[in-house]
């Protein structure tokens, strides 16, 4: 009976953490999920397990593909936090306080707050856990006699170095676990590597894939191992857990899971800019609007992403000032050197017609992945480029290592049929129609001069309705009348164009002259 | 016995693995294969030439190379693989010879043979170990993982000198041996911990990557061949992107002057015929006797808005290994703004009877410009000639010759327009060039489709690179560098 409580409260954790990520943060998983091109190929396997930690990284992002479907990688999630919470409980000295046993798995939960610790980590620690449950349960059987410690000593000598060059440093936790004093063991193994690996000591100590940023040292990832040999190995210090005790632990998790509920652990600004960008990603512009509408986006890439689907939409004229404004930077945001920021901006350039410079920036995104990881969404990107652009052996080349993963197949396979073929691809509706907005007169790109550009699109192609909009709306938004009337003259002698902000702009100028 | 059952039991599964080639159907054609090997001129002691059979519906070929001097070689699978140790034997044994290649697939449940190929071996040594280059996605402004990396020419081995793994957010690049002797290196190293290696015989300095008196860093290098010296270029360099397909990248130099470092004193020898006001000087490079100085000069031009008048022409001055002086007087050797083009990377052959240049319309960085062709002056008569033989419809671009001046390495972009791959070529004493040929692979085909990497820079090394990777990460990291002075 208490067997099945305690199961049926491990049940009801995981329950809650699918429903964490599949209700309250799916687009998170999304936003995981493009920071990676999990291939199916022998050298995808190669290249991970050369280093110390491959084995749970290629788990890790084999299972990290999966959170295109965010049911399917909240149900991941949920059972790798339940394999962490029952391994816990397993490893206890002590089979009391149960409670105690969700610790790690909710402290992960917490961790997994920032974005950038991957799930490279959670597969090392499931894992170490899982060998330590193994061998632990092994050992017992052993008993302490001098000849069965050797054969334990024997058996540390090989696990030590193959579990780390398979799980990281995590391999600490399970050297301090089975046998404290193979710690040293352990960390000189993983020493020894770094004179042989490229990369600096600190990140082969710290783990080379479990946090995708190498400068940066997450010292929360080292805060849970500890936990969890607190747990395991000291919670029989504890008073036996009556009713009062019990209900303590449960309040303490209770508290715990709360806080996560309220933000400590999940930046409320950061998730909805992936909830924006994901909202960019699958073409909802009125998605996007909706939740502007809720509350009013006021980061410049929330700000760009509404402005982005008004301008879809058609209603940028009509509805700019519905919402907070940060001028010109609000449509098309400066470059800076980061993943999330070049692509969304990125989707701008390519909505606008702007192939080449959309396709810079897609190839500036993958490359600002900081562990080097290339990117499904990116890849994707890139391929539709060249496809517009007639590179047609380069689009080949990454469609072929799309058509290597499971969810981006279907689309590869479409794509892969176009090449080569001008009439599917002036016919495509999308790709067709860009290849109309884009420039034929060549000069540099310069970001002082967006509004030019927006000029130069306009004056091609009047049909683009996203270059008319970005052109008039680009002086309203930074306030400058003169360059507003401008333009829009010019584009009202050209097309019809006179949406209500453009109307009261231009009544309220006449008559403060 | 045991031994002999083993190998007894190996030969079944061999030929039981192997099939015979029956009654095939002749072609008329050669067979399209992944590198074009057909024809090319290879040295001995170059790795296998593995290939793919690029047509559809394959499903087995069967290569049979004979040797023109003897020898014979087997090969059958889904792809050209040849045994190394097998095939050195043959180029061996035919050097100076030709090889022929027999080419028989399956197609259709039918056996099928192409027209016979033939591939050159060069009488000509390679003399060298093999190719240094870096690796890096051709990307714009960020990167991801690249490093400089050594290839034994003999085998399909790549070693790493150092990735950019060993430091976050640093970047390597324009590595140079002197006169292909790696025991004399020097490279830079660009982002928060910027320096430049100078690495001789073992001993390595971190050189402060700006000098304020310069104006820049050292870019560019190229050794004396005494080694007692290094040229440099200082250059502010910028980048534009374009807004038209087939055009991507534009780099130029709002200034740029040459100099030349002295390692031993840690002095920088300057000559105010070098650091001009209104040209820019860039690409030094010494003549094989080390009397004379070759570099590029052009222009300055109003950027980013004139951007398309930026043309080089190539010059010389005298200089004296002796005393560190320059002459006094720069000649014009050739006049590619004449020509309404422009010049870059001036690369004389060891032998000096050559200078091999890239030829453009505009600019200097030529990996982003379609119609850069590779050409070739003639140092004792003057005259320069467009390397036909070798060039392609895409970017030909940064090459380097090997020791003994026979074999010149070079990036193209042929395959596919955007990844700079490496090819090999040979010249002979009348200085006519052979086929190029791909730097070759286990499996072409699939290295070449899988990499995300353009091939850089590169260069022949005489050994491999001597390089502490480790040690070097931690002393760039340390920040300690030496300065340099202005003499």
């Amino acid at each position: 009976m208490v067997s099945t409580n305690r199961l049926g409260l491990t049940i009801l954790f995981g329950l809650a953490v699918f429903v964490f990520w599949r209700i309250r943060y799916p687009f998170a998983l999304t936003y995981q999920e493009q920071f990676q091109l999990f291939l199916f190929d022998g050298d995808y396997f190669t290249e991970r397990i050369a280093e110390p930690g491959g084995l749970a990284r290629y788990v890790g992002e084999f299972l990290v593909q999966f959170y295109n479907s965010p049911a399917l990688g909240a149900f991941i999630l949920a059972v790798l936090f339940m394999l962490v919470q029952r391994l816990t409980w397993r490893l206890m000295r002590s089979k009391e306080h149960y409670c105690l046993s969700f610790l790690p798995a909710v402290f992960l939960w917490y961790v997994l707050g920032d974005e950038s610790v991957l799930l490279t980590y959670v597969v090392a620690l499931v894992i170490a856990l899982a060998v330590c449950w193994g061998f632990a349960k092994l050992f017992l059987g052993w008993g302490y006699e001098h000849k069965m410690l050797l054969r334990r000593l024997y058996i540390m000598i090989w696990l030590i170095p193959l579990l780390y060059w398979a799980i990281g440093p995590m391999v600490i936790l399970t050297a301090f676990i089975l046998m404290p004093v193979s710690v040293i063991y352990a960390i000189v193994v993983m020493l020894l590597s770094a004179h042989y690996l490229p990369y600096p000591m600190t990140r082969v100590m710290t783990g080379i894939c479990y946090y995708r940023s190498p400068e940066i040292l997450p010292t929360m990832l080292m805060v849970i191992p500890i936990i969890t040999i607190l747990v395991s190995n000291f919670v029989r210090l504890l008073p036996k857990a009556n009713r009062i005790v019990s209900i303590v632990e449960a309040s303490v998790m209770l508290i715990i899971i709360l806080c996560i509920f309220h933000g400590f652990g999940y930046d409320a600004k950061k998730y909805e800019l992936m909830e924006y960008d994901q909202l960019v990603r699958i073409k909802d512009w009125k998605g996007i609007i909706a939740k502007a509408e809720k509350q009013t986006p006021d980061l410049p890439m929330s700000v760009c992403a509404n402005n982005l689907a008004l301008a879809m939409t058609n209603l940028l004229g009509e509805r700019a000032f519905d919402f907070y404004q940060r001028g010109s930077e609000g449509l098309l945001p400066p470059f800076e050197r980061n993943f999330s920021t070049i692509q969304l901006t990125g989707e701008v350039y390519f909505y606008l017609g702007l192939v080449n410079t959309a396709q810079r920036l897609a190839f500036e995104a993958m490359e600002a992945i900081p562990n080097y990881n290339k990117s499904g969404r990116m890849m994707k990107r890139l391929a539709e480029t060249n496809l517009i652009n007639g590179e047609y052996d380069v689009a080949r080349k990454y469609l072929q290592m799309l058509d290597k993963t499971i969810f981006y197949r279907p689309w590869a396979q479409q794509a892969l049929a176009m090449l080569d073929d001008e009439t599917l691809i002036d016919a495509h509706p999308v790709y067709g129609t860009l290849r109309q907005f884009r420039l034929e007169d060549d000069f540099l790109f310069s970001e002082d001069e967006l509004d030019k550009i927006c000029g130069q699109l306009f004056m091609h192609n009047q049909k683009n309705q996203m270059a008319t909009q970005y052109l008039v709306m680009a002086p309203l938004l930074d306030g400058d009348a003169q360059r507003f009337i401008n333009y829009v003259t010019y584009v009202q002698s050209k097309v019809n164009y006179n949406p209500r902000y453009v109307r009261e702009a231009i009544a309220k100028i006449r008559t403060t002259r | 016995m045991r031994k002999l059952s083993w190998y007894f039991c190996a030969l079944v599964c061999w030929a039981s693995c192997t099939q015979r080639v029956e009654n095939p159907v002749p072609l008329d054609d050669f067979p399209t294969i992944y590198p074009d090997y057909i024809g090319v001129t290879i040295p001995a002691e170059i790795a296998p030439l593995n290939f793919n059979i690029t047509a559809a519906d394959i499903d087995m070929v069967d290569i049979v190379v004979h040797g023109s001097k003897g020898g014979d070689l087997h090969a059958q699978g889904d792809f050209a693989d040849f045994d190394v140790k097998d095939w050195h034997e043959l180029t061996a044994k035919n050097k100076g010879g030709e090889l022929t290649f027999t080419v028989c697939v399956i197609q259709d449940g039918q056996w099928k043979q192409y027209k016979d190929f033939k591939v050159y071996v060069s009488p000509y040594a390679l003399d060298e170990w093999g190719l240094t280059y870096r690796r890096i996605a051709p990307g714009y402004e960020v990167y991801s993982k690249m490093g400089l990396y050594q290839r034994d020419l003999s085998t399909f081995d790549e070693y790493a000198i150092i990735e950019n793994t060993q430091v976050p957010g640093m970047c390597v690049n324009c590595h140079t041996t002197c006169q292909t002797d790696p025991s004399k290196f020097v490279f830079h190293v660009r982002g928060g911990h910027g320096a430049t290696m100078f690495q001789t015989d073992g001993q390595r300095e971190w050189l402060k990557a700006k000098n304020d008196l310069l104006g820049g860093a050292m870019v560019y290098p190229y050794w004396h061949p005494s080694g007692e010296y290094c040229a440099f270029s200082t250059n502010q360099t910028r980048q534009g992107f374009h807004m038209v397909k087939d055009e991507r990248v534009e780099v130029f130099d709002l200034s740029s002057d040459v100099f030349v470092y002295h390692p031993a004193t840690h002095e920088i020898l300057t000559d105010s015929l070098l650091q001009t006001k209104d040209w820019s000087e860039n690409c030094p490079v010494f003549s094989p006797d080390g009397h004379t100085l070759y570099y590029m000069t052009c222009l300055q031009q109003d950027y980013p808005e004139r951007y398309k008048d930026e043309k080089y022409n190539l010059c010389k001055i005298a200089f004296d290994p002796e005393t560190g002086k320059f002459g006094n007087q720069v000649d014009t050797l050739f006049n590619a703004v004449a020509m309404g083009k422009s010049l870059t990377w001036p690369r004389p052959s060891y032998d000096g009877k050559y200078l091999m240049f890239t030829l453009m319309d505009y600019g200097y960085f030529s990996i982003w410009h379609n119609e850069s062709d590779q050409w070739l002056l003639d140092l004792q008569t003057g005259e320069a000639r467009e390397m036909k033989e070798i060039n392609s419809d895409k970017a030909d671009s940064y090459h380097n010759w090997n020791v003994n001046s026979h074999w010149i390495v070079f990036t193209s972009r042929r395959d596919d327009g955007l990844y700079s791959r490496l090819y090999l070529a040979c010249i002979d004493d009348k200085g006519q060039l052979s086929k190029p040929f791909l730097l070759p692979q286990r499996n072409p085909s699939e290295y070449y489709s899988k990499s995300l990497y353009s091939f850089n820079t590169p260069d022949f090394t005489k050994t491999k690179v001597d390089f502490d990777a480790y040690e070097a990460g931690i002393e760039i990291a340390s920040d300690k560098r030496i300065d340099t002075k202005v003499k």
